[in-house]
């Protein structure tokens, strides 16, 4: 497992070497708001709400940064920072959409193209995804993220490797059965 | 038949489990469930292909600008020694009040009370009558009584040579030690004249005299 950037500065802050908030901040900002971003964009697929909802879940963290007694930790607990505003988000945003459905009538049968679109897949498993119970997804999102194994998805969540290994294997199951 | 015992365990297989010896002497001479197999394991590797793929955006190149925008527009992180000394001094501050409260409120003698002075109006200590109506009252009156009541200032008028005199002997009093000597008028000290001493006053002792009552008669009344 290579050594991710937020690992770096977890090592260096518990040394001692740095513990200026905002300079630790600052020197987190670059890993953890790709994390931050990546988490939400896991949840929501779309790259502008992904992108406000890791700029408040960073603002949030940043505001109580001072109260975090263990550096190490500010990844796990931005990833559920941020896991939570993204859930919020498109709670909200399924509620617009069903308000805006029942205003316009009902939405229109997709065509044959677009069924033939290469999207139908995706679409297809990432309503798989969303329909997965919240701890398989998390795992299954965490993971998908580059240089992410399971180690560092259990440091994330706080899990034994164990764990996480046993929820991606199921997540991943349930998903090829909705598929096949 | 043993290709349908077997099938359910080939997405496990796909899925990186390892597989039973049954099963791995199954597929070694059973072409259709190879194949299966091979399906499971493309269905597999697209879906995490597919994940990866998504979560491998990245956010726009404007992010991080932005972010740290907003951060240095947002106010800075509340510090901890913040925390630690507000508790404290909440706290000693509410000793203090509760210190002073309890002090006994000594009759204060007005710096610029001189005879030329005229008295200053006794404040009125009485609850204003409440007005509204009667469910308003209670609420009226607790407003009053919350309202702290203005100091009474002593309707004493007081020569000028015998103000520092009498502030010093109040002084000692409330310290416990004053006596009579330390009624002096000061002021003819400091204009270098001798001090008065107060000679030691001498009271007569208080006589009753006897009244003669008589019981009321008839007469007496109708005369009233």
């Amino acid at each position: 497992m290579h050594e991710t950037a937020g690992a770096s500065i977890d090592r260096r802050v518990r040394s001692g070497g740095v513990r200026d908030l905002e300079v630790e901040f600052e020197a987190r900002l670059a890993d953890s708001g790709r994390l931050a971003f990546r988490v939400a964009y896991g949840v929501l697929r779309h790259r502008e709400d992904a992108e406000d909802v890791a700029q408040e879940a960073l603002a949030r963290a940043y505001r109580k940064l001072d109260t975090l007694r263990e550096p190490e930790r500010f990844r796990s607990w931005l990833v559920r920072i941020c896991w939570r505003l993204a859930l919020d988000r498109r709670r909200a945003m399924k509620r617009r959409e069903r308000r805006e459905q029942a205003v316009a009538g009902s939405a229109p049968e997709p065509t044959a193209e677009n069924i033939a679109a290469a999207n139908e897949f995706r679409d297809r498993l990432w309503q798989a995804i969303d329909a997965l119970p919240e701890k398989l997804r998390v795992a299954l999102v965490l993971s998908g993220i580059e240089g992410y194994d399971v180690g560092e998805v259990a440091a994330l969540l706080e899990l034994p490797p164990g764990t996480v290994k046993s929820r991606l294997f199921l997540a991943r199951r349930s998903l090829a059965e909705r598929l096949r | 038949m043993s290709c349908e015992r077997h099938r359910p365990m080939l997405m496990d297989v796909a899925l990186g489990a390892p597989a039973p010896a049954e099963l791995a002497s199954h597929l070694a001479r059973c072409p259709q469930c190879r194949a299966a197999l091979e399906r499971e394991q493309r269905l597999v590797g697209r879906i995490d292909a597919e994940v990866q793929a998504t979560m491998q955006d990245q956010p726009s190149v404007t992010f991080l600008p932005r972010m740290r925008e907003r951060l240095a527009e947002s106010p800075a992180t509340p510090r901890r020694w913040l925390v630690f000394w507000l508790v404290p001094a909440a706290v000693g501050l509410l000793f203090a009040s509760l210190i002073v409260d309890r002090r006994p409120d000594p009759a204060p003698i007005p710096e610029h009370a001189a005879a030329t002075e005229p008295p200053l109006p006794s404040p009125s200590r009485a609850i204003p009558a409440p007005t509204g109506s009667v469910a308003t009252r209670p609420a009226t009156i607790r407003a009053a009584r919350a309202r702290p009541l203005p100091r009474t200032v002593p309707e004493v008028l007081v020569p000028p040579a015998e103000r520092e005199a009498l502030r010093l002997y109040m002084r000692d009093l409330h310290s416990r030690r004053g006596d009579l000597a330390s009624l002096r008028t000061v002021g003819f000290e400091t204009n270098g004249l001798r001090s008065v001493e107060m000679p030691p006053i001498d009271l007569a002792p208080i006589r009753i005299a006897l009244i003669g009552v008589q019981p009321l008669t008839m007469e007496s009344r109708n005369e009233d």
